[in-house]
C-alpha cells in the first residue's frame, strides 16, 4: 500500500513538474490598458518568446520596445495631443495554430495596429486574421507569398525572399569572379525544409543566369550531429564558392568542418544562422571573413542607424540584428501613420499607411534603399537586401556600395 | 571515384559511428542490467554536455579533464533517478516505462530551457577545431578523442562486468533478480549502481561531444534517437553489439551522403536498420550475451 502510494506520488510529481516546465516558457500576459487624460494608442505586438524561435523573437520584441520608448520620449503622437504608444504583447509561439489564437486574442483588446511575427509562416496566419478584423498589420517577414494575396491591411517593410539569392549571386559575380578572378563554380547546399527549398530555388536560377557552373545542388538534413560528410562532398565537388542555406547549429558545424578539412572555398551564407551573434561566438576566428546576405544590418548607410544600434546594445547587451532593425522600423512606420491619420481608428491608420512615405532622416527610415513607402500590395517598394561580412567579430555591410561603409576583405 | 575522397568518407563514417557507439554504451548497460529503455537518455547526454561546459567556463578546465566532474555528477543523477523513479517501474508494462521516461525527457529538456536559456553555448579549446592530417585525409581531433574514449570505456566496462564481483553480481541480478536476491545479492543496490554507471558513461559521452558541438537544451535529442537505433541494431543490452551497431550506422550515413544524396545519410542508415530488423528481429548479436 505504502509503495503504491509513493509510486503514484512520484508520477504525479513528475507530471506536475512537466506542466510547470511547459508553463515557464509560455506567453507573457497582455498589458492592461490604462486611462490617462490623453488616451494611449495601443499597438498589438506578436513575437515568439517561447519555443525554438525564442531567441530571435525576443530580440525583435526588444527592438519594438526600444522604438516605442523612443516614440514616447520624442513626444508621442503629436496630432493626438502627445498620446503615448502602448504595447499589447502576446506570444504567438512557433506554430501556426498558436499564432492564430494569439492574434484572435490580441484583437479582442482592440489595438489600433499590429506588428510582429518575424517567421513568414506565422505572418501568413496573423495577416489573415487581421485582414478579416480590418486591422493593419505591419511585418518584417520576407516571404513573397505574403504580399501576393491582394490584402488591404497588410504591410511588409522588408525585402522579399526571392531577392536574396539574386543579391548573393550578383555579389559573387561582380566582386569575387569579375574583380578577384575566382572561378565561377558554385556549390549550393540547403537544409531540407520549406525555408531551404524555396530560398535555394532563387539561388540556383540566379546562378545559372549569371553564368555560374553549379557543381553541387543538394538539400541536407539540418538535424545532423556532424557536418564532415557534407563538407567532404562539397570538397569533392571542386566548387570555389559555397552558398549554404542554413539554420544556426548546422551553419556552425559546416564552417568548423570546412576549417578541419582544410577546404579552400569561399562561403556566402543565405542569412539566418550566418547572421546570428551566436554563430560568431561559437566559431571565433573561424567565423572571420564569412559573408552572408541580410535583409538589414546595424551599419547600413542611413541616418540614425548607429545611434539606435548603440542604444540597443547598451540596453539589451546584444547586437542589433536584421529582424530587430526591421521591427524597429515597422514600429516607427505605424507611429507615423497614426500621426498622419490623426486618429487611433484602425481603418484610418490603414489608409494612412497605404499613402505613407517616410521623410528621409525620419527615425524609422532605416531600411536599405529609398524612403519607406508601400506599394499597392503593401510591400515597401524600394527596399533591397544587403551583403555583410564578419570582420573582427562584427557583421559589416559590404555591398551594395550605397549601403556599405566597409570594404570586403578576402585575405582570410 | 577519387581514392582520397573514398578514404575520407570511411574516416568520417567511423568517427560518427564511434560517437554513436559512445552514446549507446550507457543505454545498453541500463537496458541490459536494469531492463529499462530510458527515453530521457539524450537528455542525460545533454546534462553531461552542460556539466562540461560550465566546468570549463567557471574553472577554465580542459574539457577532457572535466570527465572527473561529469562522470561522478552523472553517476549521482543516474543513481537518484533509479532510486526514486525507475525502481518503481521495473517490471511494469512497457507503456508505463515509456510514459515515465518520456515525461522525464520533457522535464529535463524544459528544465534546461528555464535554467540555461535557449541559446547555443560552445566551449573553446585548442583542439576543438584541429584535425590530424594523414596524407589527404583529415581526421577531426575532438572526434578522434571521442573515439578513443569509446574504446577505453567499452573495454573497462567489459572487464568490470566479467572480472569483478560487483560486475558478476550485476549480471546475476540481470539474469534473475529473485534468485540473485536469494543468494544474498542486494539487488536494489546493484540496480542503482548500474544506473549510476550507465549515466556516468553517458556523461562521458557528453563531455567528448561538447568539445566540438555547441550545447543547447535540445542538443541531446538527435543523439538520443541514434542511440536507441544503435542498441536495437546491436541487440538490446549487448555491449559489443552497441559498438559494432554504431560503426555500421555511422558508415552508412557517411556513404549515403557522399554517394546517394546530401540528405540520404539517415535514409541509408535507417534502411540498413530496417533490413536487419526484418532478417534478424533480435538484432545483430544475440540479446544480452556479453553484458
Amino acid at each position: 500500500m505504502k509503495r503504491n502510494f509513493t509510486k503514484v506520488l512520484v508520477v504525479v510529481l513528475a507530471f506536475a513538474l512537466l506542466f510547470l516546465a511547459g508553463c515557464g516558457s509560455s506567453s507573457q500576459g497582455s498589458a492592461t490598458q490604462t486611462q490617462t487624460q490623453v488616451k494611449d494608442v495601443t499597438i498589438g505586438v506578436l513575437y515568439p518568446t517561447s519555443g525554438d524561435q525564442a531567441v530571435l523573437g525576443q530580440a525583435a520584441l526588444n527592438a519594438v520596445k526600444l522604438a516605442a520608448d523612443d516614440i514616447n520620449a520624442a513626444g508621442g503622437i503629436k496630432s493626438l495631443g502627445g498620446a503615448k504608444i502602448k504595447l499589447d504583447i502576446v506570444d504567438p509561439g512557433s506554430a501556426t495554430e498558436s499564432a492564430r489564437s494569439a492574434t484572435e486574442n490580441i484583437i479582442k483588446d482592440k489595438p489600433s495596429a499590429l506588428t510582429g511575427d518575424y517567421l513568414s509562416a506565422l505572418s501568413m496566419v496573423t495577416s489573415e486574421v487581421a485582414e478579416r478584423a480590418k486591422i493593419p498589420f505591419v511585418t518584417a517577414s520576407v516571404s513573397d507569398a505574403l504580399s501576393s494575396r491582394g490584402y488591404k491591411y497588410f504591410f511588409q517593410v522588408s525585402p522579399k525572399s526571392s531577392m536574396f539569392g539574386a543579391t548573393q549571386i550578383e555579389f559573387a559575380k561582380k566582386v569575387l569572379v569579375d574583380q578577384k578572378g575566382m572561378a565561377p563554380k558554385a556549390a549550393i547546399v540547403f537544409e531540407n525544409t520549406s525555408y531551404g527549398q524555396s530560398t535555394s530555388k532563387g539561388l540556383v536560377d540566379a546562378a545559372k543566369k549569371m553564368g555560374f557552373d553549379v557543381v553541387l545542388n543538394e538539400s541536407y538534413d539540418a538535424n545532423f550531429t556532424d557536418a564532415n560528410p557534407l563538407v567532404t562532398k562539397i570538397k569533392a565537388s571542386g566548387a570555389t564558392i559555397l552558398f549554404p542555406v542554413s539554420y544556426l547549429q548546422d551553419a556552425i558545424l559546416i564552417q568548423k568542418a570546412i576549417k578541419q578539412q582544410n577546404v579552400k572555398i569561399f562561403t556566402i551564407g543565405g542569412g539566418a544562422g550566418y547572421l546570428m551573434p551566436d554563430f560568431y561566438n561559437a566559431l571565433g576566428k573561424d567565423g572571420e571573413g564569412v559573408i552572408s546576405v541580410a535583409s538589414w544590418n546595424n551599419d547600413v548607410n542611413k541616418p540614425g542607424v548607429d545611434d539606435i544600434a548603440k542604444r540597443y546594445q547598451a540596453k539589451y547587451g546584444s547586437l542589433l540584428t536584421e529582424h530587430s532593425g526591421e521591427a524597429y522600423s515597422a514600429t516607427w512606420a505605424i507611429a507615423k501613420a497614426i500621426d498622419l491619420a490623426k486618429s487611433a481608428d484602425p481603418q484610418k491608420i490603414r489608409d494612412s499607411l497605404a499613402t505613407l512615405k517616410l521623410d528621409a532622416g525620419y527615425p524609422g527610415d532605416i531600411m536599405p534603399g529609398g524612403q519607406l513607402e508601400f506599394d499597392s500590395t503593401g510591400w515597401n517598394k524600394s527596399v533591397h537586401p544587403v551583403m555583410i561580412q564578419w570582420q573582427d567579430g562584427i557583421p559589416r555591410t559590404i555591398y551594395p556600395d550605397q549601403d556599405a561603409k566597409t570594404q570586403v576583405k578576402l585575405d582570410f | 571515384m577519387h581514392l582520397s575522397t573514398f578514404l575520407q568518407v570511411i574516416v568520417n563514417g567511423l568517427l560518427i559511428g564511434g560517437v554513436y557507439a559512445l552514446v549507446s554504451v550507457g543505454l545498453t548497460l541500463l537496458f541490459g542490467v536494469v531492463d529499462i529503455v530510458n527515453f530521457a537518455h539524450g537528455e542525460f547526454l545533454m546534462l553531461g554536455m552542460y556539466t562540461t561546459y560550465w566546468a570549463w567556463y567557471a574553472m577554465g578546465m580542459d574539457p577532457i579533464l572535466t570527465l572527473v566532474i561529469s562522470m561522478p555528477v552523472m553517476f549521482l543523477v543516474g543513481a537518484v533517478v533509479q532510486k526514486f523513479l525507475f525502481k518503481y517501474i521495473m517490471g511494469a508494462p512497457a507503456l508505463t516505462q515509456i510514459f515515465l521516461t518520456v515525461g522525464l525527457q520533457f522535464v529535463l529538456q524544459n528544465g534546461a530551457l528555464m535554467v540555461f536559456g535557449p541559446q547555443l553555448r560552445k566551449l573553446k579549446t585548442g583542439y576543438s577545431d584541429q584535425a590530424v592530417h594523414l596524407g589527404t585525409v583529415n581526421v577531426s581531433a575532438p572526434q578522434l578523442i571521442a573515439f578513443a574514449i569509446t574504446i577505453t570505456l567499452s573495454v573497462l566496462l567489459f572487464l568490470f562486468l566479467s572480472r569483478t564481483d560487483l560486475g558478476k553480481a550485476m549480471k546475476a541480478a540481470q539474469q534473475d533478480k529473485h534468485t540473485a536476491a536469494l543468494i544474498g545479492i542486494n539487488t536494489d543496490r546493484i540496480f542503482w549502481i548500474a544506473a549510476g554507471i550507465s549515466a556516468a558513461l553517458t556523461g562521458a559521452a557528453g563531455t567528448a561531444i561538447s568539445t566540438y558541438t555547441p550545447v543547447a537544451p535540445t542538443s541531446g535529442a538527435a543523439f538520443g534517437l541514434m542511440a536507441y537505433i544503435t542498441v536495437i541494431l546491436g541487440s538490446l543490452g549487448n555491449l559489443k553489439g552497441a559498438v559494432v551497431g554504431g560503426l555500421i550506422l555511422g558508415l552508412a550515413e557517411s556513404f549515403g551522403i557522399q554517394y546517394i544524396s546530401a540528405d540520404a545519410g539517415k535514409l541509408l542508415s535507417f534502411s540498413i536498420f530496417i533490413l536487419v530488423m526484418l532478417v534478424r528481429p533480435q538484432g545483430l548479436f544475440a540479446t544480452k550475451e556479453s553484458v
